[in-house]
């Protein structure tokens, strides 16, 4: 076929190109030796006469999608190039490598289909240091798996070595109660969200203005004091959508100690419960996920039995409370620590987990 | 919380979806995060999540079991190497807990800092793990003859077996398994004291024909009857550590140097019975059994012979003898930098040198000496 020779003679006053198509259907025409730095393209080249024209393009393999394809084919433009030293590659690679934990799961796998091996060691080894040491739960976070596995599966490597009952149940009743709180709280994230698009009154809009100039912050804090008891006790979400704005527009500490002092003074008690709690937590998952207990005897300890059962009735009770004043609990609480678990958009935590990754 | 309320409307849209989807459901302990979320991760070929998981360490490996059911399926569908050598505590509970689900380990190191393998779990791994080819359970005090029963029974493919300092096994056990474990090619039973005796080293040869490399460091049960029939029984043995076995006499080595030509390491580290028979009968093997051209060109001629011989406190042995042996294997070197010829605490021994010392030795005299 004199289409596939013009392909692959290379005279030297014109550049020939490769035509590939993506599997969206769009079509693009890449350099020839950078394209044929591919293995799976360039069989489709020599093997098949493929790629010479846009009638011919290649369609690239599924997982392939045009912007992972351009990433891969930077990749190859520089590689291809034979007079780089050991060096320059180890720098380029470093610094192509780093991006968001979902754009590099996305380049592994198209690299993989185009059968770039250099490429998928480097994109492999980059995941490889993502996962190692950290537990199923971050695992399944970074990487949006389902979280479908039984407790009893989960617990299985460790079942034996916490040979009590109790803190197994224990174990199972805080995934349970763990995971209702996150529902409740994307539910109640959207509503909240929701209303203050909608319900912003004048004086709401007043002491916005007034936050801005800063002029009479004194007055302000007053009012919005005075405002915050008012409301506290009428509409328990609005207030608490105001305490949550006035908290973040003034950047004051005064109106932050005011604000959480106001909503909850029992709050603070039950912050710190539960912050301890989520310590606990963290101490039995962490002594779970090591897999092997270094310090831990096979018995826990009593003085940490009974701590744990105060926290398991503790938090039992405020779940079952009022749910109103356990939201405004749960907002300032988010406020004051920004916990990482609770995250509601899938880019927030990539970003976050993508930030702590970057080395 | 202000700045999450800048989330784009198909934000809100697809949050709200997977939140019907949970109310829908049962929103009890399994909140399933689908919908929305992206899925691919689900889909990712099985290759490449194994090769993935083979950069990271054990523990990794095994955590990562335990994320989903895609992961768990893939890992425990292609793990094939394994160790827990970092387990300090609760190495037999792991074990436990994993051989069901593991069934496809090929290799598996257990070898224990502070013993912790106790017999039920060798007897799990036996029960789900029949592709084991290699198995360390080297310093495993607390097994008894039943997990050697289990493993006969259970991994018959078992190629390299380590069971050093497991001093409660027996030989009828080790006999029992090598009935079994015929395909065995390395074993090492350095101090397995009350394993390694005549009637188990007769059962090895006779079952484990393939069987290349044999520590039997410190096994002072051994006698001249275990290593005759190891001989006779294993033409393959390239390495044989009798390192401490104090009852070997001549006759072993000359069974060893007349059968086993491909002998490439002999270790007889405090055999004070050997004498220089045993070397000579090591060097007229070589020249005798040296084949006719054709046959060393099929290969099947060791070329370069021994290549690693230890005759420490081997007292008895003169230097004639030894220098001759020496001569006959290009590969033995006294000469510091490849010194594979291990005479300590043969005083009378100090003149054997090999070739590239005797070289040196002679251009060193050559030299005028100016420091007297």
């Amino acid at each position: 076929m004199s289409e596939v020779d013009m392909a692959v003679i290379k005279p030297e006053m014109m550049k020939s190109y490769i035509w590939l198509q993506t599997a969206d259907g769009s079509i693009q025409q890449v350099e020839q030796e950078v394209a044929m730095f591919c293995p799976m393209i360039c069989h489709e080249v020599i093997q098949k006469g493929m790629g010479s024209s846009k009638n011919y393009a290649i369609s690239l393999p599924q997982r392939v999608n045009p912007a992972m394809l351009s990433l891969i084919l930077d990749y190859c433009r520089f590689h291809q190039v034979p007079g780089r030293s050991n060096k320059e590659r180890k720098s380029f690679d470093e610094k192509f490598i780093r991006m968001d934990t979902k754009r590099l799961c996305e380049l592994t796998s198209a690299a993989d289909s185009l059968q770039l091996k250099p490429l998928v060691d480097l994109t492999s080894r980059a995941l490889a240091r993502i996962i190692e040491g950290k537990s199923p739960e971050e695992i399944r976070e970074i990487f949006h798996l389902p979280d479908d596995l039984t407790e009893e599966e989960k617990l299985e490597p460790l079942k034996n070595t916490t040979d009590d009952p109790r803190i197994r149940l224990l174990n199972r009743l805080y995934a349970k109660k763990r995971k209702e709180l996150k529902e409740r709280q994307k539910l109640k994230n959207i509503e909240v969200e929701e209303e203050r698009v909608d319900d912003r009154s004048v004086d709401d809009l007043l002491s916005f203005i007034n936050g801005d100039n800063g002029d009479s912050k004194g007055i302000k804090n007053s009012k919005s004091k005075k405002k915050n008891r008012r409301r506290k006790d009428q509409q328990k979400n609005t207030s608490a959508n105001e305490a949550i704005k006035n908290h973040n527009k003034e950047p004051n500490g005064l109106n932050q100690v005011c604000c959480s002092a106001e909503v909850g003074q029992t709050v603070r008690a039950g912050v710190g419960a539960t912050s301890n709690l989520h310590d606990v937590e963290d101490d039995i998952f962490d002594n779970k996920n090591e897999l092997d207990d270094g310090d831990i005897d096979d018995e826990i300890d009593p003085a940490l039995k009974e701590k744990i059962d105060r926290e398991v009735e503790d938090f039992a009770r405020r779940l079952n409370s009022d749910w109103p004043e356990r939201m405004q609990e749960i907002l300032s609480f988010g406020h004051e620590r920004k916990p990482v678990h609770f995250s509601l958009n899938g880019n927030g935590s990539l970003r976050r987990y993508a930030n702590s990754e970057q080395r | 919380m202000i700045s999450k309320a800048k989330v784009g409307s198909e934000e809100l849209n697809s949050c709200f979806e997977k939140l019907l989807m949970v109310a829908a459901g049962n929103s009890g302990v399994r909140v399933r995060m689908e919908g929305a979320v992206i899925t691919e991760w689900k889909d990712i070929p099985m290759e490449l999540l194994l090769r993935i998981v083979s950069l990271v360490d054990d523990r990794t490996a095994i955590v990562a079991s335990g994320v989903c059911c895609g992961w768990r399926d893939a890992i425990c569908f292609g793990l094939t190497q394994l160790s827990l050598s970092w387990c300090k505590k609760n190495m037999n509970n792991l074990v436990l807990s994993l051989a069901p689900k593991f069934t496809r380990l090929q290799t598996l190191i257990l070898r224990q800092e502070n013993p912790q393998l106790e017999d039920n779990a060798v007897e799990a791994i036996a029960n789900f793990c029949h592709d084991i080819q290699e198995l360390d359970l080297s310093k495993s005090f607390k097994l008894s003859d039943h997990s050697l029963y289990a493993l006969a029974r259970g991994c018959p493919n078992i190629t390299k077996l380590n069971i050093s300092g497991c001093t409660s096994f027996s030989d009828g056990a080790l006999e029992y398994l090598t009935n079994f474990c015929q395909k065995l090619k390395i074993l090492n039973l350095c101090g397995c004291v009350k394993a390694a005796t005549d009637r188990a080293l007769q059962a090895i040869g006779r079952n484990c024909k393939m069987l290349q490399s044999l520590n039997l460091g410190w096994c002072d049960n051994v006698g001249d009857i275990g290593v005759m029939s190891l001989a006779y029984g294993c033409p393959d043995l390239k390495c044989l550590d009798l390192c401490g076995c104090v009852r070997i006499t001549d006759d072993s080595v000359i069974a060893l140097a007349d059968k086993c030509l491909h002998l490439r390491s002999l270790d007889l580290y405090y055999c004070r019975n050997i004498t220089d028979r045993a070397m000579y009968s090591l060097a007229h093997s070589r020249v005798n059994n040296k084949p006719s051209l054709w046959q060393s060109m099929k290969g099947r001629y060791d070329e370069e012979g021994l290549r690693s011989l230890n005759i420490s406190q081997c007292t008895a042995l003169t230097p004639s003898a030894v220098q001759t042996l020496c001569d006959t294997f290009p590969a033995l070197h006294t000469c510091s930098g490849r010194h594979t010829l291990v005479m300590s605490g043969c005083l009378s021994l100090t003149s054997v040198h090999c070739a590239c010392a005797v070289q040196a030795h002679r251009t060193l005299n050559t030299i005028p000496h100016t420091a007297h």
